[in-house]
């Protein structure tokens, strides 16, 4: 059952970090439309590089939870073994410690941050005044999804910790 | 009696003169005059809390108080348009002061910032708004497709006179004026833009300044003002009003040392704009002021109608 | 808390946690969130999250997704390798050949784009694999790579040379000439270091066995000219004022997916791959922009600059030890902390006592910078350590610190030099 809900929780982050990741398509257009708008034809506009902004804005927060799954955030490993042990799960604890702390702070001040941008309906300061909540709201899910993929890794590890053979073969069954 | 302390953030880099001059003055000088019953501490920018979050911070009591510009703010409080200064709305310091004192806009800018939990002290002067240009800008066809950098009400009124704004990001700013990404940009005041160096990638600075002061703002959380003694809170708000009126004399004076340099140690040229571009500049930066009165009924509404007054006052109308 | 306490405090758990295994980007984040609790209470964790939006909202960090891309799209299609064979042809026998154009590579990016993302991940994305095939030593390859991506904030245009200019009030345009001279000399002790080193250790970057025909060469040379003309003329339209560095990341990304199209190797496979290792390789730069300027601004705002004031008063006897001493606190903020952060934190300390000891400015600020490029490759927190560990995600980090390690002490030697022989720098900047 628990480990189901994990499994389940890996996939969801996956799904959303892959759909998140085309967004960089969307982004290099926008720009090369600007460039050509401006160059060519003399006519920039007012939204490119506002737009951008909140594309790669909203890109960058979302992407954490993604970047965890597939192991890329950047550790030192002079301690870790290079095979799963119970010297390196208790190691990612408190690894995932340090994320879920600064996970959690990011989660709900990031709720504030949007509540106080969607009640005083603030807009940015390019010419085109758009709102504000957007961009604040992706802050505040790209932080609630990479803690919830922090505690599902912390999960992870306390499970290996109690029994490493289940851990094992359970790891063996869905890696393939 | 106790003593009390607040930090002060600016958005000024420490390493620009006014940065001493003018900044840290302010808050000597409240230390000064109150005997250090109310000390002032200057903080740097991004010292305690980013720019952009400062007015969060003030509300909040992260930071008690800040030196900063309204148009940091035009997002949430769009009266701070206001206060910072639309194009055109006054030359003298005497006829800003008027505006917000007499007139009585300060007040209405007041309960605005008010609404967001923080107390406006009032505007001081960094003088004018000086456009920095690569192409030569004297009648309104002259700004027909120029590229400037630029935001906020400045580049509304800059689309009406046939301009492009492009908002490129303060630190790209210099090699978009060097490689010609931008033909322009305005970076407060002839001595503010100094600053950054625009001297070094334009060949002319546009005459007259387009509105004669750009107010920056000294706010504090609306808990913390109301903790300090009235007596307190008088001296604070008549030091602002000092050096405001200072702070206008002290960037003057910079403004036009500055251009003198430019024309006689850099080659540059002072280009003059003729009235009637400066008719069209008025005339389209009140349809901007009219635009933020019907977005925002409650205080812009009030300030627009005044300002259009004052306009006729001034017999410009 | 003093700003003792604060810097020992915060500077150890982060160190103690890196070492047990934190990400660097957890580590930074957290300690920010303890220290800015113990310091503010829970009214500190606003600093952590406002930390967080300036980064996302902050347009110049699209560069590094852009260049990311260019560097993906390159290395999963066959231009980089077409490419890197035609080099390895026309170079010959000179020693380190390979290595020699890569460092010429990244120059060529630097003087090109204002941050060290092009030109240390777009080379190491190309290069790497094809000095791999040709049996180049790893480490030797890493750290040359490594090394010489930090020129892209040496070598004009430079976003830290702009922000030092903001902050000291000193002209742009005479920064970036000092800057140019200090990365042309730096881009020459690399260059003769690979060099000497091949020459002596020919294992390490092994050369053609013997000069292959001029047909060959010729014909290696039909299979990049096109990618290689849309790709320059579109980094090149920079200086023609076409686009802003961000801008002409993006246009090389487009000019790079024409090429692969072009070449028929564009396909919904090649599209998802370029999409996905974008995302985690940019995720992680990205999130420790995120832990690193919420570590700065509470270290900052909780008295680290009064610190750093202290240490400088305290010991500083003479101009010139002042002078060293501010390098030296630079070098050793360079190991922990992010370029910006260090110019914010220190410079307003250091740049009024170097203006009233009546040191050249621009030379100083030229030094100043030379060591925040050394801090992208000290251990143990660098971004240019990072990429490489994300373009070589097999080798150990501690191995990357051991390669780049004789580059290190290269910068550290100009620093050196500039420092004794300071006209270097001023006789072309001085006014
Ligand atoms: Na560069
Ligand atoms: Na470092």
């Amino acid at each position: 059952m628990i480990r189901r809900l994990i499994r389940a929780i890996d996939r969801l982050n996956i799904a959303i970090g892959q759909g998140v990741s085309f967004l960089i398509w969307i982004g290099i257009a926008v720009l090369c439309f600007e460039v050509v708008a401006r160059y060519v034809f003399d006519a920039p506009t007012i939204w490119a590089h506002g737009y951008t902004q909140r594309i790669f804005g909203s890109y960058f927060i979302l992407i954490g939870a993604y970047t965890l799954v597939q192991r890329d955030h950047v550790r030192v490993d002079i301690l870790l073994t290079p095979e799963p042990s119970r010297r390196n799960s208790a190691l990612d604890l408190i690894n995932y410690a340090f994320l879920i702390l600064w996970g959690a702070v990011l989660t709900i001040e990031g709720w504030r941050f949007f509540l106080d941008a969607w009640k005083w309906a603030e807009v940015d300061d390019s010419a085109l005044r758009h709102a504000m909540w957007p961009p604040k709201l992706a802050l505040f899910i790209g932080s609630l999804l990479i803690t919830l993929q922090g505690v599902n890794e912390a999960v992870k590890s306390i499970l290996y910790l109690i029994s490493p053979k289940d851990a094992e073969q359970e790891a063996a069954r869905h890696d393939t | 009696q106790g003593t009390t302390t607040w930090r002060m953030q600016t958005h000024w880099p420490t390493g620009n003169w006014y940065y001493e001059d003018v900044f840290v003055k302010f808050c000597n000088r409240i230390t000064e005059a109150t005997g250090g019953e109310l000390t002032v501490e200057p903080v740097q920018n991004d010292g305690l809390v980013r720019t952009g979050e400062a007015l969060d911070a003030v509300r909040r009591g992260l930071l008690e108080s800040a030196f900063i510009y309204p148009a940091y703010w035009i997002g949430r409080i769009p009266a701070a348009a206001h206060l910072n200064g639309f194009i055109g709305m006054w030359d003298k310091h005497e006829e800003m002061a008027a505006f917000m004192y007499e007139v009585g806009a300060l007040d209405i800018i007041r309960e605005a910032y008010a609404a967001q939990g923080v107390y406006q002290a009032g505007p001081v002067s960094y003088a004018g708004l000086a456009l920095y240009s690569n192409r030569p800008l004297r009648t309104t066809a002259d700004f027909e497709g120029w590229k400037v950098r630029s935001t906020g009400p400045a580049a509304d009124v800059f689309v009406k006179m046939g301009a492009t704004p492009v908002s490129i990001p303060g630190a790209e700013l210099y090699q978009g004026l060097q490689t010609g990404v931008v033909d322009g940009a305005h970076w407060g005041s002839t001595s503010t833009g100094w600053g950054m160096n625009l001297q070094e990638v334009n060949k002319y600075i546009v005459r007259p300044d387009l509105v004669g002061h750009l107010n920056g703002e000294v706010i504090v959380g609306l808990d913390t003002w109301s903790k300090i003694s009235p007596e307190l809170q008088v001296i604070f708000n008549e030091i602002v009003r000092a050096t405001s009126a200072d702070a206008s004399a002290h960037f003057l004076y910079r403004d036009m040392t500055y251009s003198q340099q430019f024309v006689d140690e850099m080659g540059g040229e002072l280009t003059q704009l003729d009235d009637e571009a400066l008719e069209n500049l008025r005339r389209y930066s009140l349809e901007v002021v009219d635009e933020y009165s019907a977005k925002d009924p409650e205080y812009c509404g009030k300030l627009g109608p005044m300002l259009h007054d004052f306009q006729k006052l001034r017999g410009l109308v | 808390m003093t700003p003792e306490i604060l810097t020992y405090g915060m500077f150890g758990m982060l160190l103690i946690s890196i070492i047990c295994g934190v990400s660097l980007s957890f580590a930074m984040g957290g300690t920010a969130v303890i220290f800015g609790y113990l310091i503010y209470g829970p009214n500190g964790m606003y600093s952590i999250v406002s930390a967080a939006f300036s980064g996302m909202w902050s347009i110049l960090l699209s560069a590094i997704p852009l260049f990311t891309f260019i560097g993906v799209a390159l290395a999963k299609s066959r231009i980089a390798s077409d490419l890197y064979h035609a080099f390895y042809l026309w170079s010959g026998r000179m020693p380190g050949g390979l290595l020699l154009g890569t460092s010429g590579f990244a120059a060529t990016l630097s003087a090109m784009t204002g941050s060290c993302a092009a030109s240390t991940i777009t080379t190491g994305m190309v290069g790497i694999p094809a000095m791999d095939q040709r049996g180049y030593d790893r480490g030797f390859v890493l750290g040359t790579i490594g090394a010489s991506g930090t020129l892209g904030i040496l070598i004009p245009p430079s976003i830290t040379l702009i922000l030092i200019g903001m902050q000291t009030g000193q002209s742009i345009g005479r920064l970036f000439l000092g800057g140019m001279i200090a990365g042309m000399i730096v881009l020459a002790a690399f260059m003769i270091h690979v060099w000497l080193r091949s020459r002596m250790n020919p294992d390490l970057a092994p050369t053609i066995g013997e000069t292959p025909p001029m047909r060959e060469r010729l014909a290696s040379l039909k299979s990049v000219i096109l990618p290689v003309l849309i790709i320059l003329s579109v980094l090149v339209s920079i200086f023609q004022g076409i686009a802003t560095p961000t801008e002409a990341a993006a246009i090389g990304a487009a000019a790079v997916t024409l090429s692969v199209a072009l070449r028929g190797e564009l396909n919904w496979t090649y599209i998802k791959e370029v999409s996905f290792t974008t995302a985690s390789v940019t995720g992680m730069v990205i999130w420790i922009v995120f832990g690193a300027t919420a570590f700065t601004a509470i270290y900052g705002s909780g008295g680290g600059t009064a610190f750093m004031q202290q240490v400088l008063s305290s010991i500083s006897s003479s101009p010139w030890i002042t002078i060293l001493l501010m390098q030296l606190i630079t070098l050793i903020l360079g190991m922990f902390l992010d370029p910006v952060g260090i110019i914010l934190l220190v410079l307003p300390i250091f740049f009024p006592i170097v203006v009233q000891l009546g040191f050249d400015p621009i030379w100083f600020c030229i030094l100043f910078q030379l060591n925040l490029c050394i801090g992208y490759v000290s251990p143990p927190f660098g971004y240019n350590l990072f990429y490489l560990k994300m373009l070589s995600p097999k080798t150990p980090i501690t191995q990357i610190y051991g390669a780049v390690l004789p580059f290190l002490l290269l910068m550290l030697a100009v620093g050196a030099l500039l420092f004794a022989f300071p006209q270097l720098i001023t006789a072309t900047t001085g006014a």
